[in-house]
């Protein structure tokens, strides 16, 4: 018994080592199954006060997993592929648009009212690279057409994800 | 007295009879599909950093784990999990009947953190099973089907390889 708790408690530790041990700066990482994106989009209503997350994860060999939380009692996980040609279109959008100099700070209007939208970008490049930007429907300052474009990129990619959607408990 | 047993392990076998015709009728589980999820939140109780690592275990060996602490540090982490661990873990959830654990209870020594660990099963169909465990959840020992449990988890986490970890902060 105590030797199979010593053993849980070392397999435990083993992970969270193995976890930090690989993110080791400087490590190059640009594989094809290494992230490409993390955009986290938080919706609160206007009306009821409710906030609403959906964490997604773009992996550049297409893979996305999402965390999604309606903000009341129901989440759901989300592991699904992307379609090829979208995740093409969004590469070209990352590089033309320059996803590295971005900046954000400004305002992407959204098709629907009564929520405030607030949305962040990490895009993750060779190695320790990587950049973070944020977005609100709420920004005194509309986006430059590049911003706009990165973000329509990413969401035509969540669009095309086919996979299942299992709902799970709730974060305590 | 001998009665109200005998019939309780009546309805017990006839309850268990028909979940497992239900789960029988209901079609194989996809192989992409979620296996396990993982929640551990501990509290150091020196540094009062509270860290949480939520992990999903799909059935084709996937592994997506997150790890974020107070202190600032978010991890997001992709990996494949050894195929031999990933048998066993699926023995040990069959063998240990993970869908009628219910967790409340400890199975560590006590020391200056205190972890909450929940597992959920996810099986055919949208049946699921959660339970809680851990240091300051109960004082109550845990028994051995949910170490055993425990133990086939972070036995494929921690032998997970090609692990690619990307630091998610801002």
């Amino acid at each position: 018994m105590q030797l199979q708790l010593r053993t849980a408690a070392i397999g435990w530790i083993a992970a969270v080592v193995v976890s930090l041990a690989t993110a080791t700066p400087g490590a190059e990482s640009s594989t094809s199954s290494s992230l490409l994106i993390r955009h986290l989009r938080t919706s609160t209503s206007t009306l009821s006060g409710t906030t609403s997350t959906v964490d997604s994860l773009i992996f550049r060999d297409g893979l996305i997993m999402e965390h999604i939380n309606d903000g009341n009692v129901l989440c759901w996980i989300l592991r699904g592929t992307a379609s090829p040609e979208e995740l093409r279109e969004l590469r070209d959008a990352l590089a033309k648009n320059r996803v590295d100099l971005q900046r954000g700070n400004c305002q992407i209007k959204e098709p629907i009212d009564n929520f405030h939208v607030e949305t962040q970008i990490t895009w993750f490049g060779r190695g320790s690279r990587q950049r973070t930007y944020r977005t609100s429907n709420g920004a005194a300052n509309p986006c430059p057409e590049s911003t706009v474009e990165i973000e329509r990129a990413i969401q035509s990619v969540l669009a095309s994800a086919q996979g299942e959607q299992t709902p799970v408990t709730c974060p305590v | 007295m001998k009665t109200q047993t005998f019939v309780g392990y009546i309805l017990a076998s006839i309850i268990l009879t028909v979940s497992q015709a239900q789960a029988a009728g209901q079609p194989p589980p996809d192989p992409r599909s979620l296996l396990i999820r993982y929640r551990v939140v501990s509290t150091d109780s020196l540094t009062e950093i509270t860290s949480t690592l939520d992990a999903f275990i799909f059935r084709d060996g996937l592994i997506i784990e997150r790890l974020s602490d107070d202190a600032g540090k978010c991890l997001a982490v992709r990996a494949s999990a050894l195929p031999e661990r990933l048998s066993l873990l699926k023995v040990a959830l069959g063998v240990n009947r993970v869908d009628i654990q219910e967790g409340n209870c400890t199975n560590e020594p006590p020391g200056n953190y205190t972890a909450m660990r929940e597992v959920t099963w996810f099986g055919r169909g949208r049946r699921q099973h959660s339970y809680r465990y851990g240091l300051g959840v109960s004082g109550l020992l845990c028994p051995s089907e949910i170490n055993q449990i425990d133990h086939a988890i972070t036995s494929v986490l921690g032998g997970a390889t090609d692990a690619l970890t990307e630091q998610t902060c801002p």
